[in-house]
This record gives C-alpha cells, sequence and structure tokens, in this order.
C-alpha cells in the first residue's frame, strides 16, 4: 500500500473521527463554559440536560418524530420495495427513479416545498407534517437497504413453498419476510436515526411550541453553548455508534456495505 | 372438542395458526387472488402517492415563483416574473447571485477534495489484508452520517472555536489563535467531513470490481505507482467517480449549518438565504423561485456526469462497430 494511500486514510480518520472525540469529551466535562481542554470531568452536563424542561420535551419530539417516521415508511416501503423487485412491473425504472426523488432534490428545496403545502393545507406548526416530510426523504434509504435483502433471497425458495402447498399468506410470513428480516431492520434503524436527527425540514416547518431537538440545539449555538447541548450531541454520536454497530453486526460488514452488484 | 382436533400441545403454535387461517379465510372473503395483475401496482400505490407529495409541493413552487408577491399586504400578487427578476437584477440581485457563487465555489472545493481523498481511502478498504482493519475504517466513516448535521456542526464548533482543541493547540507551540471560526476554511472543513466518508462509500463499488492483476501487471511493466493510479485505477473507477462527484455535490449545494455556525452567518449559503427569506420577510414566493434555481442547477450538474458517461459508452460503442 503506498504512501500518499496510507497518508490520505489517516487524515480522513483524523478529520472524521476527532470531532467525535471531541464531542464525547465536552459531554463529560465540568465547568460554566464548554473548552477545551475541560476544566473537570463530570456528568453534570447530562444532569442539566435531564432538569432542562425545554431540552427534555424537544428530545420527546424528536423521538416521536422518530416513530412516525418508521411507521411510515414501513407501512409504504416495504410493500413497494417486493412489488419493484419481485413482480414484473411496467415502468419499472421510472417508478425507482420517482421514488428517489426525495434524495435528488436538495434538501432546502423539499422541505420548502412541504412549507408551502403545509402553509396551504394549514397544518404548519403540527408535528406530523414534519415526520411526513422526513419519511419522504428518507424513503430510498429503507427501500435500499429491503431491496438488497431480498435481491439475495432466492426466488426459488418462495417458489417451493408454494409448491409444497403453502398458501401465499404463509409464504410470505414463513419464507420472505424472515428473509428480509436483516434488511428490514437495517432500514428502519437507518430511517429512525435519520429521523431523530433531521434539520432542515424541521427548520422550515417547526414553530416554537413544536421545537425538536435539532432545532433547539441549533438555537443554542447562537451564543456561547451552554453543557447540557453537549451532553444532547454526546447522546446522538452514541445513538448513531451503536447503529452502525448493530447495522453491521445484522449481517456481514462487506455485506452491508458492498451490496450485491 | 375431540383430541384428535388438537394434535399440537403448545397452545401458542396453534393459536397462530388459527389466525393464519383467519388471514387466509379473510383474503379469500375479499377476493385479493382476483386483483391478478393489478396487485404489484396496489403495493405501489401507498409509496407513490407519498412521494407525489414532494412532486405536487414542487410543481407549487413553480406555480407561487410566478406571481407577485405585496410585502406590504403580505398578499399573493398577479402573474409576474418578478421573483426571478429579484433574484438577478440589481438592487437585490447582487447579493442573491454572491450567494450562490459562494455556495457553487465552496461546494465544488468541497467535492474535489473529497473525491480525492475518498479514493485511496476506497481502494485501502478494498484492498486491505486486514479484515479487522476494514471493518474499523468502515464504522468510523459511517458514524459522522447518522449522527445529523446539527452534531457534526456542532463538534466541529467546538473544535474550531476560539477556546476549542483548535486554539489549545496553538498555544502549546505558542502560537496566539482565536480560533478559524467565520471563514470559508472552517466551513470547508466541516463539510469534508460528512462528503470524504459519503464519496468512499460510493466508490467502493467500482473500485472492488478492479482485477488487483491488473495493477500488478502494470507494475511489473515498469509503471511507476502514480502511472499505475493515472492509467489504470482512475479510468477503471471512473463511473463510481462521476456518481460519487454528483451525490456529493447534491448534498454540499444545500447545506445550512456549517455556514450558519461555523461561518458565524457572515458566509451565507443559498439554504441560509432561502431560510430567511421565509423567517425574516415572510415571503414564500422569493423562497419558492430560489429553491427551483437550486433545484435546476443541482438537477443539471447530477445529469451532467450521467450523460458524460452515457457519451463515453456511446463512443465506444461507434468506434467497435
Amino acid at each position: 500500500m503506498g504512501r500518499v494511500v496510507r497518508a490520505s486514510l489517516a487524515l480522513v480518520v483524523a478529520i472524521v473521527a476527532v470531532p467525535l472525540l471531541i464531542v464525547v469529551i465536552a459531554s463529560v466535562s465540568g465547568g460554566e463554559r464548554l473548552t477545551f481542554p475541560p476544566e473537570s470531568l463530570s456528568l453534570d452536563p447530562y444532569r442539566a440536560l435531564l432538569g432542562n424542561e425545554e431540552i427534555r420535551s424537544a428530545l420527546g419530539r424528536s423521538l416521536i418524530v422518530g416513530f412516525e417516521v418508521v411507521v411510515i415508511s414501513l407501512i409504504v416501503g416495504v410493500p413497494a420495495t417486493i412489488a419493484l423487485v419481485r413482480y414484473r412491473i411496467r415502468f419499472r425504472t421510472g417508478i425507482a427513479l420517482y421514488m428517489i426523488l426525495g434524495v435528488a432534490t436538495p434538501l432546502i428545496a423539499s422541505a420548502f416545498a412541504f412549507l408551502v403545502l403545509s402553509t396551504r393545507a394549514g397544518v404548519l406548526g403540527l408535528l406530523w407534517p414534519i415526520s411526513v416530510g422526513v419519511a419522504i426523504v428518507n424513503l430510498p434509504f429503507l427501500m435500499f437497504s429491503v431491496a438488497s435483502s431480498l435481491a439475495s433471497l432466492d426466488p426459488r425458495l418462495e417458489e417451493a413453498a408454494a409448491t409444497l402447498g403453502a398458501e401465499q399468506v404463509q409464504t410470505f410470513l414463513f419464507v420472505t419476510l424472515p428473509g428480509i428480516m436483516p434488511g428490514i431492520l437495517s432500514g428502519t434503524i437507518m430511517v429512525f436515526v435519520l429521523g431523530i436527527s433531521e434539520f432542515v425540514i424541521s427548520l422550515l416547518l417547526s414553530t416554537v411550541s413544536i421545537q425538536t431537538l435539532p432545532i433547539a440545539m441549533f438555537a443554542s449555538l447562537r451564543g456561547p453553548p451552554p453543557p447540557e447541548i453537549a451532553a444532547a450531541a454526546g447522546l446522538y454520536v452514541l445513538a448513531a455508534l451503536m447503529v452502525v454497530l448493530t447495522l453491521t453486526s445484522l449481517r456481514s460488514t462487506e455485506q452491508f456495505f458492498y451490496r450485491s452488484d | 372438542m375431540h383430541k384428535i382436533d388438537q394434535p399440537n400441545r403448545d397452545p401458542d403454535v396453534a393459536v397462530g395458526w388459527r389466525i393464519i387461517d383467519g388471514i387466509i379465510a379473510l383474503r379469500s372473503q375479499l377476493r385479493i387472488d382476483r386483483l391478478g395483475r393489478a396487485r404489484p401496482y396496489l403495493m405501489l400505490a401507498p409509496a407513490v402517492l407519498l412521494v407525489s407529495l414532494l412532486g405536487v409541493g414542487i410543481v407549487y413552487l413553480g406555480w407561487l415563483s410566478i406571481h407577485g408577491f405585496d410585502t406590504f399586504l403580505l398578499q399573493q400578487g398577479p402573474l409576474s416574473l418578478e421573483q426571478y427578476q429579484r433574484l438577478v437584477e440589481p438592487p437585490s440581485g447582487e447579493f442573491y447571485l454572491r450567494t450562490l457563487n459562494r455556495t457553487l465555489v465552496l461546494s465544488f472545493l468541497v467535492t474535489a477534495a473529497s473525491i480525492a481523498l475518498g479514493l485511496p481511502v476506497a481502494y485501502f478498504i478494498v484492498r486491505t489484508g486486514s479484515r479487522a482493519l476494514r471493518v474499523l475504517t468502515l464504522v468510523i466513516l459511517l458514524v459522522p452520517f447518522l449522527m445529523g448535521e446539527i452534531v457534526r456542526t456542532f463538534a466541529w464548533y467546538l473544535v474550531l472555536g476560539n477556546r476549542g482543541l483548535l486554539g489549545w493547540s496553538a498555544s502549546l507551540f505558542g502560537f496566539e489563535s482565536g480560533g478559524i471560526l467565520g471563514t470559508p476554511l472552517a466551513v470547508f472543513i466541516g463539510m469534508v467531513q460528512v462528503s470524504v466518508p459519503l464519496a468512499a462509500l460510493l466508490i467502493l463499488p467500482a473500485v472492488r470490481r478492479i482485477d488487483p492483476d491488473l495493477e500488478r501487471v502494470a507494475s511489473t511493466l515498469g509503471a511507476s505507482p502514480s502511472r499505475v493510479w493515472g492509467r489504470v485505477l482512475i479510468p477503471l473507477a471512473w463511473p463510481g467517480l462521476a456518481a460519487a462527484t454528483a451525490v456529493v455535490l447534491l448534498l454540499n449545494i444545500a447545506e445550512y449549518d456549517m455556514p450558519a455556525i461555523l461561518g458565524l452567518g457572515r458566509l451565507p449559503f443559498v439554504a441560509n438565504v432561502i431560510g430567511d427569506i421565509y423567517t425574516l420577510q415572510q415571503n414564500l414566493y422569493l423562497g419558492s423561485a430560489f429553491s427551483l434555481v437550486l433545484l435546476a442547477i443541482s438537477t443539471s450538474l447530477i445529469l451532467a456526469p450521467l450523460l458524460l458517461i452515457w457519451f463515453r459508452r456511446w463512443l465506444a460503442g461507434a468506434r467497435r462497430s
């Protein structure tokens, strides 16, 4: 392996990992202001987080958004993916391309589109339009995940079940569903984390009374950030880390990243 | 009940089978099988409808953007190109065009850096002999992607701010540094953190398709490492590089948090300005126009590499025949 490759790898790992470490350190630092190196180590930021009513309810709202996004994406995304992968349908490529509209549109433009729609429909200031918007934008992540599982599931298994006399319901419940479960799970987890950390759509669609956690964090960054923000950021880093570890252990890491090509 | 009806001693299993029988009975009552060819389309319908909300929203943006807006009465005006004119003509046009220019220039720089750094990282992941190193690298790359824009920004705020890691490291070497917040460099570094992993993950499949023997052959025949990269690896990884360029660019031109926080608001991007148009001016019409301009630019940027790939294939095909 060449020197250039090693040097770039080291640089990238530093750029990616150093800020993560700093957040974790800041989230366990004592003192009124966040400085580096921290004045002392303590769990005060997390206590402050629990004590701060505003931040706590913002966290609750973010969790609700994450949950709603998961429900919407699963109900809508799993059947659609099965239809796209397993059935012969017209305009398959066209429909598949349409599904990634949310990813192919710059996020701020999607957010503005949701803003004008919500204003028109008079639902601005409610939480669920945010969830719907976030679900649309992140739907492709769930669908990719399910599709890659489905593609690696041999369709002959389903045919065999049917030949052996299983009803369609049974085939689906006992052959297809367990087969694509890893894909559904990793897609669900991914969509959930993307939902709780979503920023731009919430920024335009939320009012002061329904701030989600990322919006509350953004607002507090206008001045010197209080310690509880560091605790919230620490939680996000830990959540992301746990999710990545879960994702990579659901299937072998190589399989997860390489997909079938 | 006769004993013969309950061959299975486990009550849970029996209940499970009853439920499934129930579903099957319900299905035959509802005659779902009769749907036949329509079934896949019915399975797709909810997803298509959901995404159509965005489609309708974008069309609505277009409709609003070609209307005037009375800033005094906060009312919709007659059909006109007023909003687009405001984006390009003086006195306000200069600010909007400068914002657009800044967004594009910084996004291109970040994208170039991400591709340049992402390719060697992808190469390392594919070619390293150690499985542990590969998994570790992949895990590190994926974390910033999932922790959210605002947390990434906050992290860099702690690193680059005047009482942050950077100032502290500088003081170790005897320098006085107030941090680099508010400079384009700060915004650039912040954006690179998520762009490089994304680029590397998108280039990965293309690099994996390259036969390692090709490199060996090239170097056995006397090619220097830089020649192997320039003449073998980069040309073969070309489709991955093009795809990564498009996606990373798309992500970057919509950036909001990094310019707002790390740029201290001095270097607004298009997204920041669109946000301000809504919150400060309450002008949905101008915001719609600017959003659509951004959408048009990003769409052409995505299509450009695709067209380029298609054109190269077409050229190759034409040469062969």
